[in-house]
């Protein structure tokens, strides 16, 4: 008799879930796919925009792919790292007269802007720029990169259409744009500035859609937090006709489920910032197995995996134990192995992008026996067991971290452990959080290898990297980025003077000397560029990744993207 | 009773405060902070930057003076803000739990409407070919790890079938209200049903085990001999003593699965708190953890008072005092 109760209960069960299921077929006509005629591209992202404010808050590589699209500064650098002219008429070099060199070291650089306007239809005001650079030297106002804008002595405009920059040094990259970040609308944000400076980042400005004035391409229409972002074309935008009707960015998070919206057509392409390297080349391999009119693009990039050695330990010491441990390592068979070739053997910190970057440095191809003779003659002899023993019998036993749960690097961490086994070393894994990583560990050059990628700007010259003063240390509390703690008088001056000398050529054969100290020094071990992964629907053009992060998002020619035949 | 709750609502001042103390030494004391973060890996900072960084962001002071502030505005409600959200920290952890409750509501609901039944026909038809079937199901329902469920249910109807959006919480653009709604239903399936399967599982065990001790009780005998229908029988007298486990359950479950789930919210990009907890702490942004945290803490204790009341209610010889 009790079985009559839940009979009844089981079989109303059953009808809720098949209830549930026919449901869930009744849905199948829309699974999220845009199709139709396409007046717009849905962008996958892995990460979350901070703020949508041009150097504001925490500088995030994908918060500059939005902000991209919604603001745009004098000039910019295109995926062949050529400057190029946006709001700015032209580029100003010492030939066209815009680039003059003042008494006393400084310079003055003038910028004359094409007319444009503020997406609220307001002109854009060389003032603007004045405003901006103000606000970004208040040392109130939460910007982190501030590396251009100290060079700056000076800035008025003389016209609505022209700003005048003076320098108090001479500095090598003052055409690269008017001033870094920017510009901001001073109509929208003067008042709340000098309200409370500090504040700037609390505001609906960069966050809020209606509140969000810029001057590129698109503007902001909504801003679903964790879930979407939505930009349509700027009708106020003069400088181009943005092909696209509407950008849609969608946040998901987990990469796994990233590349399944994208095999499911529910995206129409993953962002430089989606997947790993190894999941673009699953993914690839799955576009082909199903057909999809998809292709993943792996773009040469700027970021520089390395290995820093702390020379502190005296297991570094030695310059030719350094060249041995490089030798050792069959770095193409690591690249083709993970990468299939994709990410490049790296020879220099520079990338072969980079104006300075020079092919012919040494290679260090694999030479096990050259590793071998190298350690002997530091004093390292293999002893009963393989490992090297110097001659108060200490093994060689070095230990190598990295950001834990990187599952790339911890795959390079096994090949490397693997490769210097063969030439007697023996290397201790210990990886930890980034948090840890690059909070105490790096930090505090408390580390023996450290393994890390430094994201370089196309006009890197490594000053920060490899001079003396950038040790970290008590002195400047901890904050320097020379984490090998390298220290050689030519390279401080060299690297000192690069930024300073306007000449291009001169600087490229300083930078052509640096890398070749380097490659002879060793304090860094390089291994490979970093690629840009990005995945898109066949028939969508000039989608064309910059692999510079930083200062050249994907979004860069947003405004010439389009959709053609397939 | 209504002392015994102002006693307990009391007791929760003095927990909740070292939970407070606990939770912020023990974030500051984790290494590197959101300056440290978001310099590295950029060059060209220098260490003049980082020192006017670290003061802009408010993390130059001792940690004890940074909680003195921080208690003092959070006893006025302000519990900070959160720099990678730009936005108060009470208003972003209440703007992700709409989504959490809807999912966690969802889950609780199937998983319960499917437990509870199915638990009472495996105690009551112990060793039947359905009870087989059951205590297999739950066997896989507790010991799948849900993400790895959470990303095949993705691929079987998101990716080959194309039933159902592989994850996310609505499209994108849809107008507010009732499109909005019927838009959703769409995205919560697949979550819901990834989050259920454990609490699924787990419930009908419970169901099943309390149920098969109650139905062995003397007094269950006794409603029977006295000529009871068995429905009456099952639903009156043992159905309400099997579940006080249940509620016990339950109670432990709530602040847990109001906490978000973390696992599936992610597998999901559903944006709920438990996203938002591994988000922010990963990301160093410490005032939304530490507002979290606090939040479940207080669901937890109040999850507990709850379920002591309702033994009052289910159970007529649990007294208060």
């Amino acid at each position: 008799m009790g079985g009559w109760f839940v009979d009844r209960l089981g079989r109303a069960v059953m009808a809720v879930l098949a209830a549930g299921g026919l449901l869930g077929i009744g849905w199948a006509a829309a699974p999220g796919q845009a199709a139709g005629p396409k007046d717009e591209v849905v962008i996958g992202i892995s990460q979350e925009p901070d703020i949508l404010v041009p150097g504001l808050g925490g500088n995030l590589a994908v918060s500059t792919e939005v902000i991209m699209a919604l603001f745009v500064g004098g000039a910019f650098w295109s995926d062949e790292l050529k400057l190029a002219p946006v709001a700015a008429k032209e580029i100003p070099t010492p030939d066209n007269g815009l680039w003059k060199l003042l008494p006393g070291g400084k310079m003055q650089v003038t910028w004359h802007l094409k007319p444009s306007k503020w997406s609220d239809g307001v002109p854009v005001d060389a003032e603007d720029y004045v405003f901006t650079h103000r606000a970004v030297m208040n040392d109130k106002v939460p910007v982190i990169d501030r590396v251009h804008e100290k060079h700056i002595e000076n800035i008025y405009a003389p016209a609505p259409d022209t700003i005048v920059v003076t320098y108090k040094d001479h500095f090598a990259y003052a055409n690269t744009d008017v001033i870094e970040w920017g510009p901001w609308p001073r109509h929208v944000l003067e008042k709340a500035y000098h309200d409370n400076p500090g504040g700037l980042d609390k505001l609906p400005f960069g966050s809020d859609p209606q509140a969000t004035i810029g001057n590129g391409p698109y503007r902001l229409v909504s801003w679903q937090k964790g879930s979407s972002i939505v930009a349509e074309a700027n009708p106020n935008y003069t400088l181009d006709t943005p092909r696209v009707k509407r950008i849609v960015w969608r946040v998901v998070t987990d990469t796994n489920t990233l590349g399944a919206n994208m095999l499911s057509s529910a995206i129409d392409a993953i962002s430089p910032i989606g997947i790993t390297f190894t999941q673009g080349v699953q993914l690839e391999e799955q576009v082909a197995q199903r057909r999809l009119a998809q292709k993943v693009l792996f773009t040469p990039g700027m970021v520089w995996e390395h290995i820093d050695l702390n020379l502190n330990n005296p297991k570094f010491k030695d310059k030719r134990v350094r060249q041995a441990l490089l030798y050792a390592l069959d770095r193409q068979a690591l690249v083709d192995a993970l990468f299939g070739g994709k990410q490049a053997v790296a020879n220099s910190y520079l990338p072969p992008k980079h104006y300075a970057y020079d092919a012919s440095m040494p290679k260090y191809t694999h030479n096990p026996e050259r590793a071998k003779q190298l350690f002997a003659e530091a004093g390292w002899t293999p002893g009963p067991d393989g490992i090297l023993r110097n001659a108060q019998g200490e093994r060689y036993t070095v230990s190598l971290g990295t950001t834990a749960g990187n599952r790339v690097r911890e795959d390079v961490e096994q090949i490397l452990q693997n490769q210097w086994r063969q030439v007697g070393v023996d290397l201790k894994i210990s990886n930890q959080p980034a948090r840890v990583f690059f909070g105490e560990t790096t930090r505090h050059r408390d580390f023996d290898m450290a393994m890390y990628a430094w994201v370089q700007k196309p006009t890197e010259d490594g000053e920060t990297l490899f001079t003396t003063d950038n040790i970290p240390s008590a002195q400047n509390a901890y904050n320097g980025q020379n984490f090998p703690g390298y220290s050689n008088p030519e390279m401080d001056r060299l690297l000192h003077a690069v930024p300073t000398e306007l000449d291009q050529a001169k600087r490229a054969a300083m930078l052509k000397r640096t890398q070749a100290i380097l490659a002879d020094d060793l304090p860094v071990l390089p291994l490979y560029f970093r690629a840009d992964v990005t995945v898109i629907k066949n028939g969508f053009q000039n989608w064309k990744p910059t692999g510079v992060g930083h200062n050249g998002q994907v979004t860069w020619n947003a405004s010439r993207w389009a959709w053609g035949a397939q | 009773m209504q002392r015994y709750v102002i006693r307990r609502l009391a007791q929760m001042v003095p927990i909740l405060l070292g939970i407070s103390i606990v939770v912020f030494a023990l974030l500051a004391a984790a290494p590197g902070d959101q300056v440290d973060l978001l310099i590295s890996g950029v060059p060209g900072i220098t260490p003049a930057d980082v020192i006017r960084l670290k003061h802009v962001y408010g993390l130059d002071e001792p940690p004890h003076v940074r909680y003195v502030k921080w208690l003092e505005r959070a006893a006025h409600g302000d519990f900070g803000w959160s720099r990678t959200y730009r936005e108060p920290v009470a208003t972003l952890i209440l703007d992700r739990l709409g989504n959490t409750v809807s999912l966690a509501g969802a889950a609780l609901a199937l998983a319960l409407a499917v437990a509870v039944p199915v638990g009472i026909y495996s105690a009551l038809h112990q060793y039947s070919a359905l009870d087989y079937a059951a205590t297999l199901f739950t066997f896989f329902g507790v010991s799948v790890p849900v993400f790895w469920f959470g990303i095949m249910l993705i691929y079987l109807f998101g990716v080959n079938w194309h039933l159902l959006p592989p994850g996310g919480i609505n499209s994108p653009g849809v107008a507010p209200g009732l499109p909005l709604v019927v838009d959703r239903l769409k995205y919560l399936p697949l979550p819901t049903l990834a989050l259920a399967l454990v609490f699924m599982a787990s419930f009908t065990r419970y169901t099943r085990s309390s149920m098969l001790e109650v139905v062995r009780q003397d007094f269950v005998r006794t409603a029977r001999a006295k000529g009871l229908p068995g429905r009456v029988v099952i639903r009156r007298h043992a159905l309400r003593n099997a579940l006080i486990p249940l509620v016990t359950v339950l109670g432990v479950a709530v602040p847990g699965i109001l906490a978000g789930a973390p696992l599936t919210e992610t597998v999901f990009s559903w944006p709920g708190v438990g996203k938002l907890l591994v988000d922010s702490t990963l990301g160093a942004d410490y005032a939304v953890a530490q507002g979290i945290i606090m939040f479940i803490a207080v669901m937890a204790i109040g999850a507990n008072l709850l379920v002591d009341i309702a033994y009052g209610v289910l159970d007529p010889r649990i007294r208060f005092d």
